[in-house]
C-alpha cells in the first residue's frame, strides 16, 4: 500500500512540477540569451549520466556526513542538518529531487524543439494586436505544443510509474518503506522474498495498469491538439 | 488509423510478456532437481579419487565468493588445483556482500551461476533443485553438528560450512577504562553505560545500517535471548501454530532495538554509511561499541595492530542470556555445473584440513571439528569463552521466510528512522502465514 501511495506521489509530482517546471525552463532557453547554447547544454547534462552514476553521487551529497550536511553547517544552520535520505520526512522528497534536477533538462529539450515549431508570423502578429507575453503563451504557444505536453506527460507517468533505480541505489526503498515504489515491491516480491509466481502477476497487472493509465492519458490529451 | 495503431502496440507488447512466459518456463525444466542432479552425481562417485583421470580437455571452474580474501586461501586452492589438474583454471570471482544473496538468486534461475557457490540459502536453493546432493562426501563427517543440520535438505546434504559464527558487542577496552565501565550483566546496565558515554558526548555504538545485512548483526544479539530466553523452540512452536510472530518474543526484541535507536545510542549517519566505515570509525576511536560477527577481530587485525578489543554479549531483558551459533560461508555446488567430477574434486580441496586452517587463521571460528585456527587476537578467545558459558541457538530468523526476514530489516530502519515500532509484528504476522511454505523445517 506504501509502495502504491509513494508511486503515485512521485507520479503526481513529476506530471503537475515537473512538466510545468520543463516547460518554463524552455521558455527561458528560448529566450536569445548570448550565453544560451552553454546554458542549453548545461541543463540537458544530467539527462546524459546514468541513472545509477547520479544515484550514488546524490548519495555522497545527501549522506548525513555528505556535502549538503557540510554546506548548512557552515553557514552556521547546524540545526538543520539531517540524514537526508534516512529520515521518515525527507526521503521520499530527496528522491524526488534528484529525479526532477534529472528530467526536467530532457523535457526542456523537447519543449524547445516544440517552442521553435511555432511560426513567428503568429506571435508577432499577436503582439500587433496588443496581447501580452503571458497572453500569448496561453493563447498561441501552449495550444501549437500541445504534442509536446502531450509526450512529456506521457513520459512523466512512464517513468514515474515504473521508478525503480534511485530508490534501489540510493535508498533500498527504506528508511521503512517510505521510498519504495511499485517497481522496487515487486523486485524484492522476486528476488528478496523468493516468492516468483507472485511478482510475475504482480508484474504482469502493473504492466496493464500502466497502459491503462498512459492509454487513457494520451487520449485525453491527444483531443487537446490542435491542428495547423 | 489511431485505433490499429494501438491494437498493434497491444499486441505487440502481449507478445513481448508471453515470450518472457515462455523462457522462463525452460529455464525451470533445465535447473530441475530431478532431471541434472541425480546425473551429475553418479559419475563422480566413481572418479572423484582419481585426480587426472578426468581427461585432457582444458576446463575452467568458476566459484563465487563474497568474503573477504584474507591469508590468501583462494590463490593457494587455486594452486594447489593446478597440480592436480594441470588442464583445470580455478576463478574466483568476488561479488559485493550486500547484493550477494539478490545476485545469486537472479543467477541461478537464469542458469548463469557459476560451478561452485559460498551461498547462504542452502536449503531453499536445495529445494529449487539448484545444487547437486553432496550426501556422500567423506568431508560431511567432520562438520560440527550444527553444520551438519544447516546443509541437510530432506534428508540430503547440499554442501560444506566453512565457519560457525556468533554476535555481540565489540567494544574499545581503552574508552571503557577511561570512562571507568565494565562489561555489563543485565539489560538495564546495558543501558546505564549506553547513557553515561553519552553523557560524556562518546557515540556509544557505531553501526552501518546503509548495508541492511548490518541491521541483523545489532539485532540478533538482541533477539536471540529475546526470542529463545524463555521458549527454545519459539521458531517451531510458531510454525506449529502454538506462538505467533505477533507475539511478546518479537516485539520484545523490536522494542528493545528501539530502546536502544529512540535514546540515540546509535550513531547519527548509521543509515547513511555502510559497515567498512561504521568499523573504521569504531578503530578510530569515535565510538565505544559496535555490535557485530565474531569474525571481525580478523578484520580488525587486517586493518590495524593492537587494538585493545574487548568482547560481551548482550544481557537478555527477561529469561536466559542465549548466545547465537550460526553457520557461515556455506559452500556447494551448482548442480547445472558442467564439470561435476573437478566441482567435487575442488570442494574437497577446499575442505581439507590444512587448506581450512590457513582459511581460519585469525579469521573464523571453523565449522570442522579437525580445524583450530590460530588467532592472535585475545578477543576472539573471549569470544570462545562466552560461546562456552552460555546456551547457544541457531540465529534468530533461520526458520522464518525470506519475506519475513526482509520485513523485518524494514521495520529496524523505520525505527531507526524514528518510526517506532507500531504494528510491524503483526504486518511480520501476516507475511508469515502468506510464505510460510517457504519454511524448511
Amino acid at each position: 500500500m506504501q509502495a502504491a501511495k509513494n508511486t503515485l506521489y512521485v507520479l503526481a509530482v513529476m506530471v503537475l512540477i515537473g512538466n510545468p517546471l520543463s516547460l518554463t525552463l524552455a521558455l527561458l532557453l528560448n529566450l536569445p540569451l548570448r550565453s544560451r547554447g552553454l546554458l542549453r547544454t548545461l541543463f540537458f547534462l544530467p539527462a546524459l549520466m546514468s541513472l545509477m552514476v547520479i544515484s550514488i553521487s546524490w548519495g555522497f551529497i545527501l549522506q548525513y556526513d555528505g556535502l549538503l550536511n557540510a554546506v548548512l553547517t557552515l553557514f552556521g544552520f547546524e540545526n538543520g542538518i539531517q540524514d537526508w535520505l534516512g529520515t521518515m520526512d525527507y526521503a521520499l522528497p530527496a528522491v524526488i529531487l534528484i529525479l526532477l534536477w534529472q528530467g526536467t533538462g530532457f523535457g526542456a529539450v523537447i519543449y524547445l524543439a516544440g517552442l521553435q515549431s511555432v511560426p513567428r508570423e503568429l506571435q508577432e502578429s499577436a503582439q500587433i494586436d496588443g496581447a501580452t507575453g503571458l497572453q500569448r503563451i496561453y493563447h498561441i504557444t501552449i495550444p501549437l505544443i500541445m504534442p509536446f505536453i502531450t509526450i512529456n506527460t506521457f513520459l512523466g507517468i512512464a517513468g514515474s510509474l515504473k521508478l525503480f533505480d534511485v530508490p534501489f541505489v540510493l535508498t533500498n526503498g527504506g528508511p521503512g518503506t517510505a521510498t519504495t515504489t511499485l517497481g522496487l515491491l515487486i523486485y524484492k516480491y522476486a528476488f528478496v522474498h523468493e516468492s516468483y509466481g507472485y511478482a510475475t502477476a504482480a508484474g504482469m497487472l502493473f504492466m496493464i495498469l500502466i497502459a491503462v493509465i498512459t492509454f487513457l492519458q494520451l487520449s485525453i490529451t491527444r483531443r487537446r491538439e490542435v491542428e495547423m | 488509423m489511431k485505433k490499429l495503431q494501438l491494437t498493434t502496440l497491444f499486441l505487440a507488447t502481449t507478445l513481448v510478456a508471453s515470450a518472457c512466459g515462455n523462457s522462463n518456463g525452460n529455464n525451470e525444466t533445465a535447473g530441475s532437481p530431478t532431471s541434472s542432479a541425480p546425473a551429475a552425481t553418479t559419475p563422480a562417485s566413481g572418479s572423484a579419487s582419481a585426480p587426472g583421470a578426468s581427461g585432457s580437455e582444458p576446463f575452467t571452474l568458476k566459484v563465487s565468493y563474497w568474503a573477504d580474501n584474507k591469508n590468501g586461501y583462494y590463490e593457494e586452492v587455486a594452486k594447489r588445483f593446478k597440480e592436480k589438474y594441470p588442464n583445470g583454471t580455478v576463478e574466483f570471482n568476488q561479488h559485493p556482500g550486500d547484493k550477494y544473496n539478490e545476485l545469486m538468486n537472479t543467477r541461478l534461475p537464469a542458469g548463469e551461476a557459476d560451478d561452485v557457490l559460498f551461498n547462504m540459502n542452502m536449503t531453499a536453493y536445495a529445494k529449487a533443485g539448484y545444487l547437486m546432493d553432496l550426501s556422500s562426501q567423506p568431508w560431511i563427517a567432520r562438520m560440527n553438528d550444527s553444520a551438519k543440520t544447516a546443509a541437510q535438505f530432506e534428508g540430503k546434504t547440499y554442501g560444506a560450512f566453512l565457519e560457525v559464527n556468533t554476535f555481540g558487542v565489540f567494544y574499545n577496552k581503552k574508552i571503557f577504562e577511561e570512562q571507568q565501565l565494565v562489561p555489563p550483566t543485565t539489560w538495564d546496565e546495558f543501558l546505564s553505560l549506553n547513557e553515561k558515554l553519552k553523557a560524556q558526548k562518546i557515540t556509544p555504538i557505531v553501526e552501518g545500517f546503509k548495508d541492511i545485512w548490518t541491521l541483523q548483526a545489532a539485532y540478533i544479539p538482541i533477539a536471540i535471548s529475546t526470542y529463545f530466553g524463555t521458549n527454545p523452540n519459539f521458531e517451531r512452536d510458531v510454525y506449529d501454530g502454538k506462538a505467533s510472530v505477533n507475539g511478546p518474543e518479537v516485539t520484545g526484541a523490536l522494542t528493545q532495538f528501539a530502546e536502544l535507536a529512540d535514546k540515540g545510542y546509535f550513531n547519527k549517519n548509521s543509515l547513511s554509511i555502510g559497515n567498512d566505515q561504521a568499523l573504521q570509525d569504531f578503530i578510530d576511536g569515535k565510538a565505544a561499541m559496535h555490535m557485530m560477527g565474531s569474525w571481525t577481530p580478523g578484520v580488525i587485525d587486517g586493518k590495524t595492530q593492537n587494538f585493545p578489543l574487548g568482547f560481551f554479549i548482550i544481557p537478555a531483558k527477561d529469561g536466559n542470556t542465549v548466545m547465537s551459533a550460526g553457520t557461515d560461508k556455506g559452500l556447494s555446488i551448482n548442480a547445472a555445473t558442467e564439470h561435476p567430477e573437478e566441482a567435487i574434486a575442488l570442494v574437497q580441496l577446499m575442505l581439507e584440513p590444512d587448506m581450512l586452517e590457513l582459511y581460519g587463521k585469525d579469521n573464523a571460528l571453523s565449522a570442522f571439528n579437525d580445524v583450530n585456527p590460530v588467532f592472535a587476537n585475545p578477543a576472539m578467545s573471549e569470544i570462545q569463552a562466552a560461546l562456552q558459558a552460555h546456551p547457544g541457538h541457531r540465529n534468530p530468523g533461520d526458520y522464518f521466510p525470506p519475506s519475513v526476514q526482509d520485513a523485518l530489516n524494514t521495520a529496524l530502519t523505520k525505527i531507526l528512522a524514528g518510526g517506532g515500532v507500531g504494528d510491524s509484528a503483526a504486518e511480520l504476522a501476516k507475511l508469515y502465514e502468506k510464505d510460510k511454505s517457504k519454511v524448511n523445517f
